[in-house]
């Protein structure tokens, strides 16, 4: 950790330049609370560190017609007690929510926690389920990138060597809409062994489920949609029995592992569970019958 | 009584809420000091063919690399001599003492550990001790049969440490008397103090060749002794001062970093610091015994218990440390608090390739009460007997014995510290519901008493000074305040009391096995008195009285009927420097006390969410026997904590490894209660003056993490229908019992 | 070998510094070892324990897993800042009388967070103060001694 440099560019142009500049020697920061730890383990050895945190660009939560923006910098603690993400985008609010303690959420950003790419990362799961976007910033341009594809493996996201992740865009919801997020922990503060984000809507009238998104995290070397449990459900009024057969087929969709916090099959098994729960709550939310 | 019996705050309080207070890592000198970082081996087991630290030593920055070549060649232990402080031949446990350095800053330290090359050749390893102490097993000490041993280890060869029979009575007759027999196995691995503060110590060795160290230590004495040893000293050449101590619960009483300080500090000819990371603190500090328990008992279909055979394998570590103490302990309560006429103790301790296993709070005893309990209530259940009722069936009372307590018990209330929990948490009017279960469990505690001394002394304005060595773990330092207060007539304010080093403090026990209060109070109360009779002596002269006539109170001395007639102690301190008696102080010493019981009974409330095998605990009802509270506050706060800890033990702690490395070395993967798992504890005391201990108090600091995982363990089985035998009671494995349960129909 | 530091200012309990540090140095190491703010508590280093907690620029933050060169220009306030000429913090006469330190070592980062609960919530519940304190572990107390204190300071400002 000897002679590193740090920069705090207050413009999003130059931290980019200074990306290009340092190239394999640069490591990019927001909050610091994933950073600091690998810089303290020596998975990283950076000789430049840029700091994003003075960019403006990259903060704030702004909303329109068209849905929300969220900065990539913007905290946690903004994103979990937004009044408008609490009651629109209520998933996400709780996503943030549940990252560490009070003393993480005031320093993690958006942007860290999705750059990180952690599998059990609590806001990839309702993003993904939300239908969010990911908007990144390169020399070139700004390029745009559904969050189900952002993440290629565990730690791996799909960002370029100088590319920034700028902010991330969640479609406004339709009407008769609603989410759950759902999570299973060792003790009540923990990474998730499992999280679910489901989101649905239903038909205009009636408890047909018109369109649905089933998210699992922590489950699979990256957050996983798991299409054949939302085919489960998608066109149909969902019975108890219909909904334990999606969230049958998401336990079946799953590649769970054996690790220090869980067992593979008791991740499945809460798959199962949390699948369920998420679907029975997301439909009595957006005013269905479970 | 005015001052004991007083919830008063903790003397030194006032510093830990303002951040004053210096713990280990906070002592800072007007001297430079060096940062000391310690090389640890890489693998559990291996033989060391070379090591090379040249490239280190050459590293600017650095100031001294010490290894083996600068210490004598000691052999050392307190039970077995075993260890040497570096390793030179072999290591035994990853992070087995290697080397050291000393730099001027962190991570030229870092770097310099990086830069030591040590040759090995890897061999087998047990982290288990039923394997270690399989036939053929490799020898993790080669050379066992060379070591020098105290006497009472016994059964020593080859893996094992040590190995006893303890009995009573004659259990084959017994079990022939039985109507029913009952055998179960159980595990308990090994989990850790983790007190907040991990280990520090700052040594220096002045000019005369005086090591000096700082360090939070609940055993100054033991550490002094273990550095002198190891650097072959006399014990004035070496001085411990401890430092406030961030948590201790047995984890800090071993030496573990500070001798590599003081041999950098001689070294390098400067101060030097080193605190453990929690990653090292947890690899290498001293955890709770990992324990297999079997148990056979036999009983009558009354619920009678007949005969107990109970088998112990602890896997104590890479050396033996303070291991045989786990043994001690275990050995005295493993039948349980129960009168049983026929007992064997088949105990077994195992060297194993990880850090030697401290006196974790209550050693032993959650292990043994979580085997022994859950036993109890499956027990109960066969026979169709009320849990209490099978415990009250054959709890000890005055005078019974159990195997190794040493004589017939004295201050005995089993029955009524169990009937007050299961009466506290309403155990005759429950309601049934879905999923939410019950249990009761009781703990037992032995506690002892180690040889100590103290001293107060008169100051010239009538406040009082007590000398005392032993340092604040649970509130002791303010209770010897308090006790000193209350027989000299004074208020705490009155009194100072803070623990002094080993320089200058009386020889002082340990401040653990709850015993400090009992020995150390002792000492200090019978101190008090002397100086009470001084105080006496000198005012009777000056008021031409007997000293038969005078009152102590109210800060002063008076003669009964007449208080006017009376001096302040003030004035009667400043007269003893001109009377012929002199100044007033009195240094007592006490020795060792008979063993007493110190019982817990807890009743806990659970649910159990069938979908996740989740635990909840609604409700924790703590029932403990402490003698007298000499300060309620300080022990309500004992037993909250220690219940809290326990639930950690019972529900989410465990000390997990791979190839002897720890895989959850940090808060992240170690899971301890927050906030927001802890619920409340519900304290219920019970008071009876006991026999000897100042005021009649008994150690309070361990009996209430004994009972808490079998109460647990026995509220999911009244909840569910599983019976876990294995530590943690994880939500996965109750799903998993739950599953196995419904399945078999 | 060279080592390039950093020329940062930070205003500490009201007293305003200006330092070079290394950019790698933690916002914790500098308090305690440039400062001398040693009330502040090092327990795991990952940002787990919460015995580095401090308030930086109104926020209660793990300082151990703060950079010092990013409190450059902030305003951090630490145990030793808290009371004011002589006259402790209500939390810390709370504290004192409700037992709720009995080590002392998270007692430092548990009164930051419970100062940053009351500084936001003057008026909590006991729900409230334990969420507050989640991200401080404490292996003496239990948690109920400090529950109590910190709705005993709420009554009492």
């Amino acid at each position: 950790m000897k002679g590193i440099d740090y920069f705090a560019p207050p413009r999003l142009e130059e931290a980019v330049s200074l990306l290009r500049r340092y190239g394999k020697k640069a490591a990019l920061m927001a909050g610091g609370t994933d950073f600091l730890l690998r810089l303290e383990r020596g998975l990283v050895q950076p000789g430049v560190i840029v700091d994003l945190k003075k960019i403006r660009d990259l903060r704030g939560i702004n909303s329109n017609r068209a849905g929300l923006k969220i900065g990539a910098a913007t905290l946690m603690d903004e994103i979990a007690s937004s009044h408008l993400i609490q009651t629109r985008y209520g998933i996400l609010a709780k996503g943030a929510a549940a990252v560490g303690s009070i003393q993480t959420r005031n320093r993690a950003t958006l942007g860290g926690n999705l750059c990180n790419a952690s599998p059990a990362a609590d806001t990839a799961s309702p993003l993904i389920a939300l239908g969010g976007r990911a908007r990144i910033a390169g020399a070139k341009r700004v390029r745009e990138v559904p969050l189900e594809e952002f993440f290629l493996g565990p730690g791996k996201s799909c960002l370029q060597p100088n590319e920034i992740l700028k902010e991330i865009f969640i479609p406004s919801p339709v009407q008769r809409s609603a989410g759950s997020f759902q999570r299973c922990t060792r003790t009540a503060m923990d990474i998730a062994l499992v999280n679910c984000a489901v989101f649905l809507s239903l038909a205009s009238k009636g408890g047909v489920v018109q369109d649905i998104r089933i998210v699992l995290g922590a489950v699979a070397p990256t957050p996983v949609r798991v299409q054949a449990a939302e085919d489960v459900l998608r066109g149909k009024n969902p019975d108890e029995k219909t909904i334990e057969e999606a969230a049958d087929c998401a336990a079946a969709g799953v590649r769970p592992i054996d690790d220090v916090r869980s067992s593979a099959s008791y991740r499945r098994a809460m798959v199962r569970v949390l699948t369920k729960r998420a679907i029975e709550e997301a439909l009595r939310e957006a005013g269905g019958e479970a | 009584m005015k001052v004991v019996g007083q919830g008063l705050p903790r003397v030194e309080i006032l510093e830990k809420v303002t951040g004053e207070s210096v713990f280990g890592a906070d002592v800072r000198l007007a001297a430079p000091i060096l940062i000391g970082k310690i090389l640890g081996s890489p693998h559990a087991h291996a033989r060391i063919k070379s090591i090379d630290a040249r490239k280190a030593e050459r590293l600017p920055g650095v100031k001294a690399v010490v290894t083996a070549q600068d210490l004598p060649p000691v052999k050392y232990g307190r039970f077995v001599r075993d260890e040497e402080y570096f390793a030179h031949k072999k290591v035994r446990l990853v992070g087995d003492k290697i080397a050291a350095v000393a730099a001027i800053d962190e991570e030229t330290a870092e770097e310099a550990i990086k830069l030591i090359k040590v040759e090995y050749e890897v061999l087998p390893h047990f982290t288990d001790g039923v394997e270690a102490m399989r036939e053929g097993a490799a020898l993790i000490h080669e050379e066992y049969d060379q070591y020098q041993a105290l006497s009472m280890v016994e059964g020593r060869k080859g893996n094992i440490c040590y190995h006893k029979q303890t009995v009573q009575g004659d259990t084959n007759r017994g079990f022939q008397e039985a109507e029913r027999i009952f055998e179960h196995s159980f595990y308990a691995p090994m989990v850790h103090q983790t007190y907040i503060e991990p280990h520090a110590a700052l040594a220096r060795v002045d000019a005369s060749g005086k090591a000096t160290v700082w360090v939070p230590t609940q055993a100054q004495f033991f550490i002094r002794a273990s550095i002198a040893e190891i650097f072959q000293l006399p014990l004035i050449k070496v001085r411990v001062i401890p430092t406030e101590i961030g948590g201790g619960f047995g984890g800090k009483m071993l030496p573990t970093i500070e001798p590599a300080a003081v041999a950098l500090a001689r070294k390098s000819g400067m101060a030097v610091q080193i605190v453990m990371s929690r990653a090292e603190d947890f690899q290498v500090a001293n955890p709770r015994t990992p324990c297999h328990l079997r148990y056979k008992t036999g009983v009558k279909l009354d619920g009678t218990i007949v005969a107990r055979e109970v088998e112990l394998v602890f896997g104590t570590g890479a050396y033996c440390g303070n291991g045989l103490v786990i043994c001690q302990r275990a050995e005295m309560l493993a039948s349980g608090p129960y009168r049983i006429p026929n007992v064997k103790i088949d105990l077994f301790c195992a060297y194993t390739n990880h850090a030697n296993c401290g006196p974790y709070r209550a050693p032993s005893g959650p292990q043994i009460s979580f085997a022994s309990e859950s036993q109890i209530d499956i027990i109960a259940r066969e026979l169709n007997l009320d849990p209490v009722e099978m415990r009250l069936k054959n709890a000890i009372e005055e005078g019974d014995t159990t195997p190794a307590c040493g004589g017939p018990l004295k201050s005995v209330h089993a029955k009524e510290t169990l009937l007050k929990a299961a009466e506290a948490a309403g155990w005759k009017e429950r309601r049934r519901e879905k999923n939410r279960g019950r249990g009761i469990a009781l703990g037992y505690w032995l506690v002892g008493g180690m040889a100590s001394s103290a001293g107060v002394k008169l100051n010239e304005d009538g406040t009082a000074t007590v000398m005392t060595g032993v340092i604040d773990l649970s509130g002791t330092v303010t209770s010897l305040g308090q006790i000193v207060a209350e027989v000299l007539g004074v208020e705490l304010d009155d009194v100072h009391v803070r623990t002094a080093d080993s320089d200058f403090a009386p020889h002082s026990t340990i401040s653990a096995g709850s015993q400090a209060l009992r020995s150390m109070g002792s000492a200090t109360k019978w101190a008090a008195e002397e100086v009470k009779k001084q105080i006496m002596e000198v005012a009777a002269d000056k008021l031409e009285a007997e000293v038969s006539d005078l009152v102590v109170e109210g800060k002063r001395v008076y003669v009964k009927g007449s208080p006017e007639r009376g001096l302040s102690l003030g004035q009667v301190g400043q007269l003893s420097l001109t009377h012929k008696r002199g100044p007033i102080v009195s240094i007592q010493s006490v020795s060792i006390f008979p063993n007493q019981p110190a019982i817990s009974a807890h009743v806990t409330d659970v649910e159990v969410n069938p979908e996740t095998g989740a635990v909840k605990v609604l409700r924790y009802v703590a029932a403990q026997d402490v003698g007298t509270a000499i300060n309620p506050l300080s022990v309500m706060g004992q037993v909250q904590g220690a219940v809290i800890q326990g639930l950690g033990q019972a529900l989410t702690e465990e000390c997990i490894f791979q190839n002897g490395r720890m895989l959850n070395p940090g808060f992240l993967d170690y899971k301890i209660f927050s906030s927001l798992d802890a619920p409340r504890v519900e304290v219920h005391l019970v008071e009876h003056a006991a026999e000897d201990g100042p005021f009649g108090a008994k150690g309070i600091g361990e009996p209430s993490i004994i009972p808490v995982p079998a109460a647990v363990a026995n509220a999911v089985y009244d909840a569910v229908g599983v019976r876990i035998s294995d530590l943690p009671l994880t939500a996965e494995k109750i799903l998993m019992a739950i599953q196995e349960k419904n399945k078999s129909g | 070998m060279a080592r390039r530091t950093k020329r940062i200012r930070v205003t500490v309990n009201g007293e305003r510094y200006e330092k070079e540090v290394s950019p790698s140095k933690s916002l914790l190491d500098f308090l305690r070892m440039d400062l001398n703010l040693t009330g502040t508590k090092e327990g795991c280093g990952e940002g787990e324990c919460g015995a580095c907690s401090i308030i930086m620029n109104g926020k209660l933050v793990d300082s151990c897993l703060i950079l010092t060169v990013e409190a450059d220009g902030q305003k951090i306030q630490t145990i030793e800042g808290i009371s004011r000429h002589d006259r402790l913090h209500p939390l810390q006469k709370a504290f004192a009388e409700k037992g709720a330190a009995q080590c002392g070592y998270c007692t430092p980062g548990m009164i930051m967070a419970a100062k940053y609960l009351l500084d936001h919530n003057p008026s909590p519940t006991a729900e409230q103060v334990l969420k507050a304190i989640a991200g401080n572990l404490c292996r003496c107390t239990g948690y109920g001694s400090i529950v109590d204190a910190v709705l005993s300071a709420a009554k009492e400002r």
